[in-house]
């Protein structure tokens, strides 16, 4: 099957993105598909290059990045979410004249449209954090 | 990316459950239904438990907390949002009736509630 | 709005919901028809898994994903 996921809340200070996470592995390990995750309100911050992990804790932004290294997974943050958390690409950056970029490399800002197409193109949807 | 096929559409039922202005997530719901609808799929927008309050009108935040839900709940049918549903027991238990409502809604019981969620292929909650 | 041949899981401090009175509603939905499943690292993490009442199942995050599979909705409740 085919599977987007759709996470909500910031991987800091609540769970369910890494129940997001974990979810995303364990549908890989089953042979199914993970089309896109579309990370929405305080998911973006799962998107943050400028995070220090602590020791001991996974860091959740870095995981992402590799599992959609490994797996060809799509991952989105919702530009209208990110822009109000300081979560920048190079091009909002320069556009609203930030100084800095802030998006991880392997992430990409867009639309709540990629959200629509994952629900159109996927067999399952499932959200975490609301 | 490629667009998806024309032809496709999934139905998908939007649930808030939370109350405005304290978070941010009953406009964060209603965004995500107009996206859908803007796409041409066939939406539907709950309101449950704690977000019916998201409903009521007679809104009032100050400029600088939140543009005001009220209103943008009465751009909902302009921008392809058309059915929206509220769960009855829950505007009672929190002394709300269709009068203090900012738009007309569907109001649901349990067993309609149950039939909104069969009824649709995606059910998201905001 | 749940109701028979749907599936429930406890996850996050939803596993909560299988201590004391709570579980009691559990008990009823499972007499009902719901199967009812908790995800066993949460429950392990909160040092509850001793602790849960007999029409719970545990599962890993590999069984989340098979319930996902089999049921063709997921709505999640935080």
């Amino acid at each position: 099957m085919i599977f987007s996921l759709l996470v909500q809340e910031s991987a800091v200070g609540r769970q369910s993105s890494h129940a997001a996470y974990r979810f995303a592995c364990a549908l890989l390990a089953r042979g199914h598909t993970l089309y896109r995750v579309f990370f929405f309100a305080d998911g973006v911050h799962n998107s943050t290059a400028l995070n220090c992990a602590a020791s001991g804790e996974a860091d959740l932004p870095a995981l992402w990045r590799q599992l959609a290294a490994e797996h060809g997974v799509d991952l989105v943050s919702c530009v209208s979410s990110a822009l109000r958390r300081g979560i920048v690409d190079e091009r909002e950056a320069a556009r609203h004249a930030l100084g800095a970029a802030s998006l991880r490399q392997g992430f990409e800002l867009s639309g709540l449209g990629q959200l629509v197409e994952a629900s159109i193109r996927s067999d399952r949807i499932v959200d975490f954090g609301g | 990316m490629s667009a998806a096929p024309a032809a496709a559409r999934r139905s998908v039922l939007v649930v808030c459950r939370s109350a405005p202005y304290g978070r941010s997530r009953a406009r964060d719901a209603i965004d995500v239904a107009m996206a859908f609808a803007a796409f041409d799929q066939p939406v539907t927008l709950l309101f449950l438990g704690d977000g019916v309050l998201a409903l009521a009108t007679g809104q009032r935040p100050a400029a600088e907390l939140s543009r005001s839900l009220e209103k943008l709940l009465g751009t909902l049918a302009d921008y392809g949002v058309e059915e929206v549903h509220a769960d009855a027991t829950a505007l009672a238990a929190r002394g709300l009736d269709a009068r203090d409502l900012a738009l007309p809604v569907r109001l649901a019981g349990p067993a309609e509630l149950r039939e909104l969620f069969d009824a649709h292929d995606r059910v998201l909650t905001v | 709005m749940i109701a028979a041949d749907d599936a429930l899981l406890l996850s996050g401090d939803g596993v909560y919901a299988a201590l004391g009175e709570a579980a009691g509603t559990l008990h009823a939905l499972h007499a009902a028809g719901v199967t009812i499943f908790a995800l066993a690292e949460d429950c392990t993490a909160r040092g509850i898994d001793t602790r849960l009442p007999g029409c719970i199942t545990t599962v890993d995050y590999g069984g989340f994903v098979d319930l996902a599979v089999a049921h063709p909705r997921t709505v999640s409740w935080f």
